[in-house]
């Protein structure tokens, strides 16, 4: 039973992972319709950026987010004014595929330029946080995972409120459902985009500072959490931010919990199979409302 | 929008097609050509002949491959300005031409069909990682291209009879006997703390060599006396481990875990077992526990790390030529960051063996090249290629073991097992190649007392 139960701790920690990861790629999603194939290796870049601030300028994991964000902010900013709005404004298509391409290829470069620049070699933040931990009873809270996951939640409600509260999120809410309409109103489509992706990008730079006291840092770090969190969208519904959330959890839960009965090979297999279940039977997502 | 798609494209591809293309290392000499119908019989005074180099260079296995093109640079380096290239060809120089398989054994299959097709090379080396050695050791055959597998691998790359492909470093199939011999010196020398390891856990990489390894030892070991292996297949690139170590936890009669996964895998096992205080001794089967720079990253919690591997730097002691051995393990950590490593090893053996076979064959033949690289006898202490290796020789044969045919394979597998100490693995066994300087901790240490 307490295995059971430390299972449970753990599934919806690594969850909280999974989810704060997820959720900019499930904004740029819900504004722009594109998937955003880029996201898992800004993640890796971002992450070895708060790696090394913490391990040559002896910033604390955590502070490393006032760098960290800001960067990827501008990072995302630019990319979208001066990439990818040109090609998404001259495609007809609601989600467009060229869009799609481009990310790809943004994900193959940057890939390839983590491993010359930084080698393939796994690098590791220098801290005491790494396997920090404490107990109730017996069971063990990882710190770092923790504080994630309690990321995951400010990021979600921080998102949500934005969207929900604010007039400049009300206007990418509506760019998000018909980009014709939107522009029609006098809304500046171009640079809802530009700040979608900034503050999807900003999501993954607060991820890559909590994680950085968990995950080494490697070239191929960003494939592993580029599929994942598409899983994690695709499942909690596209474009959902709380759907992210709750994807995340699923995953997490799935992992760790299965893998307490089943090898890791057929937890992740089991993950699929729900992921699969899910497109058939509630194509949108659990979160997001089916449109015939 | 056709023309920024078309650009953005453009793009994608030119740097597919950089990071796909392989380097020369030599400039731009003019090769002496042949493929495997080539009709040259020798390469003249000034002239090159081209060896193709399949490495991973990018994407996981990336590190081994930058260790080995140093390692092949280094040696090409002697062969060529000291050694004065193939002295029976007229001192026909080497050139290594390289090609990134990426890990990925559709893009070594079209990287080693450029090598013989348009860059013309008489032999190949390279390999270093199952599937790829698979692979490519079906086509070297179909092709009758001689290659030198300068890794180790599952058992499939070894288990076809043919006379082209040429395996310097053990496999999986190889290690089961050699466990067992180490496992009874573990027991005799603790006093009987190490019970033979007669229930263990065997965690790894779900891919075919770590199937294969697991597979081997499950049936190498029960001949060996063992009880139960444990198997704990794991998807690489993991996240999170925490749900295969608590079943580790729930078992009080394990007396070691074996690991072969790769390094950010060991990292975050390593880290999560001691998140979890379970005390149960890594006794590591290489892979992530072996890449450079494993041990710098885990910090303290490496300590008394125990792992298995055909080299460790203090290895250099017993050469035949300690000096030189060292001064070439300094050379690699001053231009990689790492000390030598098994990696280093195969791939230094790889290129010292074709040029061996090169002067043997004095010829470019296909044939001759083959004819020279199964009659290799290299068994002087002093020869280069044994002088960054931990084999006692390096010859081809038909070897049986484990009921396993390998053929073409060197039977001078070396067995070393270290212990992390001070940051660094130190030879505990076989004795009559320990460091000396440090003792064997066991049992190990509690996580919070290393």
């Amino acid at each position: 039973m307490a295995f059971l139960l430390q299972a449970l701790v753990n599934g919806l920690l690594v969850g909280g992972v999974y989810a704060v990861v997820a959720v900019g790629l499930s904004l740029s999603y819900g504004v722009m319709r594109i998937f955003n194939w880029a996201n898992g290796e800004i993640l890796m870049i971002a992450t070895y950026m708060a790696i090394y601030l913490v391990n040559y300028a002896g910033l604390n994991p955590y502070l490393t987010v006032v760098i960290t964000v800001p960067v990827t902010f501008l990072f995302g900013f630019l990319l979208q004014k001066f990439a990818i709005n040109r090609i998404i404004m001259r495609e007809k298509d609601r989600e467009p595929l060229g869009v799609l391409l481009f990310t790809a290829g943004i994900a193959y470069i940057l890939s390839n330029l983590a491993a010359f620049v930084f080698s393939n070699n796994a690098v590791s933040a220098k801290t005491n946080m790494i396997g920090a931990t404490f107990k109730v009873s017996s069971i063990v809270f990882n710190i770092p995972k923790l504080v994630a996951f309690l990321a995951a939640l400010a990021v979600v409600a921080f998102v949500q409120i934005f969207l929900m509260k604010t007039e400049t999120g009300r206007a990418l809410r509506c760019a998000s459902q018909d980009r014709e309409v939107a522009q029609l109103m006098g809304m500046n489509n171009r640079t809802l985009y530009c700040l979608a992706l900034a503050i999807g990008f900003a999501c993954i730079g607060v991820a890559a500072s909590v994680m950085a006291p968990i995950y080494p840092a490697t070239p191929n770090l960003g494939n592993t959490f580029s599929f994942k969190s598409m899983v994690v969208v695709v499942l909690g519904g596209k474009g959902s931010v709380p759907g992210a959330l709750l994807g995340g959890l699923i995953v997490g839960l799935v992992e760790q919990v299965g893998g307490m009965f089943l090898s890791d090979v057929y937890a992740q297999m089991l993950i699929f199979i729900i992921f699969v279940g899910v497109l058939m039977f509630k194509p949108n997502g659990l979160l997001n409302k089916d449109r015939g | 929008m056709k023309k920024y798609l078309a650009l953005a494209l453009s793009l994608v591809m030119l740097f597919c097609l950089a990071a796909c293309g392989g380097g020369s290392s030599s400039g731009n000499s003019p090769g002496t050509g042949g493929g495997t119908s080539s009709n040259n019989t020798s390469g003249g005074s000034g002239e090159t002949i081209k060896i193709g180099v399949l490495l991973p260079t990018s994407g996981s296995y990336a590190t081994s491959g930058a260790t080995s093109m140093f390692a092949l640079n280094y040696a090409l380096d002697i062969i060529n300005n000291e050694y004065g290239g193939i002295q029976n060809m007229g001192g026909a120089k080497i050139e290594l031409v390289f090609a990134d398989t990426q890990g990925d054994s559709e893009v070594a299959v079209a990287e080693m069909e450029r090598l013989i097709e348009q860059e013309g090379v008489v032999m190949l080396l390279g390999g270093h990682n199952t599937v790829v050695a698979n692979t490519l050791s079906q086509y070297c055959i179909s092709y009758d291209m001689p290659m030198i597998m300068t890794g180790a691998f599952g058992n499939d790359a070894y288990t076809t009879p043919n006379d082209v492909v040429f395996h310097i470093a053990g496999t999986a199939a190889q290690t089961p006997p050699e466990d067992a011999k180490k496992n009874a010196w573990l027991e005799e020398v603790t006093g009987g703390d190490f019970k033979g390891g007669k229930v263990y856990a065997y965690v790894y990489s779900a891919d075919d060599y770590g199937r294969s390894a697991y597979e081997s030892l499950v049936e190498g070991m029960a001949a060996a006396g063992t009880q139960e292996i444990i198997g704990i297949p794991m998807e690489t690139g993991a996240t999170d481990l925490s749900s295969q170590i608590l079943k580790l936890q729930g078992r009080d009669d394990i007396e070691y875990i074996s690991c072969n996964i790769p390094m950010s895998d060991s990292i975050l096992f390593v880290r999560q077992l001691k998140e979890y205080e379970v005390a149960i001794p890594i006794f590591a089967n290489g892979a992530g526990f072996l890449v450079a720079d494993f041990l710098d990253q885990v910090g303290d919690a490496g300590e008394y790390i125990c792992s298995t591997a055909t080299w460790f730097p203090d290895y250099c002691n017993t050469t035949g030529d300690p000096e030189f051995s060292w001064s070439v393990d300094q050379a690699c950590y001053d231009t990689l960051g790492y000390h030598t490593d098994e990696v280093f090893t195969w791939s230094w053996e790889g290129i010292w063996t074709a040029w061996d076979a090169l002067e043997r064959a004095a010829s470019l033949d296909a044939q001759d090249i083959k004819q020279a690289l199964k009659e290799t006898n290299i068994m002087d202490p002093g020869h280069m290629a044994l002088l960054v290796s931990a084999h006692d020789g390096i010859v081809f044969e038909t070897v049986e073991v484990g009921g396993v045919t390998l053929y073409n394979q060197n039977p001078y597998m070396t067995y070393l097992w270290g212990q992390a100490r001070d940051g660094v693995y130190r030879i505990m066994y076989p004795e009559s190649r320990a460091s000396g300087e440090y003792e064997l901790v066991y049992p190990l240490p509690a996580w919070d007392e290393r």
